[in-house]
């Protein structure tokens, strides 16, 4: 920026236009590298990255151990905003917020499922579908800098989301099942439309996350 | 090499190429050199972009900023084109 002023000033001094040029020029590039240094974010993750495989390998022994290793996730909106994540064998949409035991539980048709109870992540609840796209925009390409772009497709009932060059930090929570970015888009959606949704399948390629969404109500 | 590094230095040389290049041939209209410098900008970021850890918000005004910009200095020189008299930005690009 001073080296822009500087040779600006001296531009203007000799009526070198295009010295001032430069300046401007000068000026533009120093003006990106400032909003680029000031918008910046240390991946300071690395213990994040250790905790949540540490929470993972406790739920998924809790899940082999009720052998649900073949399961699909469900969220269900249980009102006030929050939800619970319920992971299940059954793809039927029995469950009821009411019937839901933390932890661990069996529904009425007699099987096992694991429960867990996730908080309101977003103000918003109960928006259109098409608007569903931005908000997983702002919210993990923008506030939590997951990933450069989200992709929402509607195919019916069913949606595709696309979870685009997510950070290279964060690829190692890519791992199935209960990658906590699938589980965050998956909540997300669910508190979003205030409707029960159920994650049917998760596809990590290098840096890129394909998730397979029903919308069930 | 980080995305980011390889944006700033893409950027970087990019445009002192496109500076140099103005110099040699005696360009002295202000407005080329700061077009230019913004079509870069929008190159780079579509090539290369700047990484999942810069906030996008930040970003997306500037873009915008020298969207408009760009586009203030496009009308500028058709208008200089199409009315070839004063103009009250003459002052600021140099005529």
């Amino acid at each position: 920026m001073v080296l822009a002023l500087v040779t600006g000033i001296f531009g203007w001094n000799l009526g070198e236009y295009s010295l001032i040029g430069i300046a401007s020029s000068i000026a533009l590039f120093s003006i990106v590298c400032l909003v680029l240094g000031l918008t910046h974010r240390e991946p300071s993750i690395e213990f994040l990255k250790t905790y949540s495989e540490l929470m993972r390998s406790a739920i998924m022994k809790v899940i082999e151990d009720t052998q649900l290793l073949n399961h699909v996730i469900h969220v269900i909106p249980k009102g006030g905003g929050g939800s619970y994540l319920v992971i299940t064998k059954d793809v039927s949409h029995a469950l009821t917020p009411k019937g839901i035991t933390p932890l661990v539980g069996i529904s009425d048709d007699g099987s096992t499922y694991v429960s867990m109870e996730i908080p309101k992540l977003i103000v918003e609840s109960g928006i259109p579908l098409d608007s569903l796209e931005p908000l997983l925009n702002t919210l993990i390409v923008s506030d939590y800098g997951i990933a450069s772009s989200v992709k929402v497709i509607t195919e019916g009932n069913h949606l595709r989301v696309l979870i685009m060059s997510i950070n290279p930090h964060l690829t190692d929570l890519l791992k199935k099942p209960l990658s906590p970015i699938s589980l965050l888009a998956v909540t997300t959606i669910s508190q979003a439309l205030n409707k029960h949704v159920v994650l049917l399948r998760e596809e990590a390629t290098f840096n890129d996350l394909e998730l397979q969404v029903l919308v069930v109500s | 090499m980080k995305q980011e590094d390889l944006y700033v230095l893409m950027n970087a040389c990019l445009i002192t190429i496109a500076n140099l290049a103005l110099i040699l041939i005696g360009e002295r209209r202000i407005d080329v050199y700061m077009s230019l410098t913004i079509l870069i900008y929008f190159v780079t970021t579509g090539l290369v972009g700047y990484g999942a850890e810069v906030r996008g918000r930040g970003m997306k005004i500037l873009t915008t900023v020298f969207l408009i910009i760009f586009v203030v200095i496009v009308s500028y020189r058709i208008w200089k084109i199409i009315f070839p008299t004063q103009h009250p930005l003459d002052i600021v690009f140099g005529g």
